[in-house]
């Protein structure tokens, strides 16, 4: 059993090795500031979750009571991880937004892609707020448009 | 009800990060929980208005979402790492900004959501006007995976069934 672990252990602490070079890599190779960001900020995600968790089955590996509260532990830093890493990474990138730095794109024309939405399939199309000034070709929407319009007329 | 959950959930922090088991150390646990439930026990869990029963139903659905945020973790930054180190970068990757409205009304709902897309490597949250949602994504399988399941899976953890 404690040699079970220990491979595990040496296993995932290893291909989280990996993801964080990746990250790295990515870091220095990716054209501009937003992508770049993508690899610093979140290629470490799941590079995090694998290191602590073969932290976790090394200190597992000699099974008892206080181990175990141990492991608990090292899991909550990876969970204070993934609440504290995207909320960082999404400030940064909207703080660049907002200071108005182009977004490096292959046909070198900005813009932003119109996706319409929302995306849902069943008959929860009611009471979404219209608010919203961007309207898509959407079949969906149009017909959320249409059942708010009855609503209202029917109020 | 609330207090008990937020007495319990206090405990359990309580005796893992103590991490010792004998009567002394607990009983100063549960008399300082009790203390913190009993002063400030009104800033967990905001809206109130819902009966326990489903709020239960919310929290018992969001393992099964969890999971499957995980393994789409675990996909996207494989491609990811496989864009890093292939030989021509700029050739790979076709960043751009994605618009599209989510439906979603609560603010906790639309927190989870765009916390979902920034831990999913290759997108990111920029900004969040209304119920539209500004994502940056750094290739078209990104941009694509935006338009899956995701805002589905997120609108069925958190709905209300009576």
């Amino acid at each position: 059993m404690d040699d079970i672990l220990n491979i595990l252990s040496v296993i995932l602490i290893f291909s989280g090795l990996i993801f964080f070079m990746g990250a790295s890599v990515g870091l220095i190779r990716f054209p501009d500031f937003y992508t770049r960001m993508h690899a610093a900020g979140k290629g470490d995600t799941l590079s995090t979750i694998l290191i602590t968790a073969g932290m976790a089955a090394q200190v597992l590996s000699h099974f008892d009571v206080v181990s175990l509260f141990v492991a608990i532990k090292i899991v909550a830093i990876a969970v204070l991880i993934m609440l504290t890493s995207p909320t960082s990474t999404h400030l940064l990138m909207k703080a660049g937004y907002d200071d108005g730095i182009e977004p490096f794109t292959n046909s070198g024309k900005g813009g932003i892609i119109e996706l319409g939405g929302p995306f849902i399939k069943s008959d929860q199309l009611d009471d979404i707020d219209s608010k919203v000034k961007k309207k898509g070709p959407s079949k969906k929407k149009s017909s959320s448009k249409k059942k708010s319009v009855t609503e209202k007329n029917s109020s | 009800m609330y207090r008990a959950l937020i007495f319990s959930l206090l405990l359990i922090t309580w005796v893992i990060l103590s991490g010792l088991l004998d009567a002394f150390h607990i009983s100063l646990g549960i008399l300082s929980c009790a203390l913190v439930t009993w002063l400030s026990s009104g800033l967990l869990f905001n809206d109130r208005s819902l009966s326990f029963y489903s709020r239960l139903r919310q929290v018992s659905r969001l393992p099964l979402y969890l999971s499957w945020l995980l393994w789409q973790i675990v996909l996207a930054n494989i491609h990811v790492l496989r864009i890093s180190f292939s030989p021509r970068v700029k050739e790979q990757i076709q960043p751009q900004l994605v618009r599209f409205r989510s439906g979603l009304k609560s603010d906790f709902e639309k927190y989870v959501l765009a916390q979902s897309i920034t831990l999913t490597p290759g997108t990111v949250t920029l900004q969040i006007d209304g119920d539209v949602f500004l994502v940056h994504a750094i290739s078209d399988v990104a941009a694509k995976g935006l338009m899956g399941s995701m805002v589905d899976r997120v609108r069925h953890v958190f709905s209300v069934d009576e």
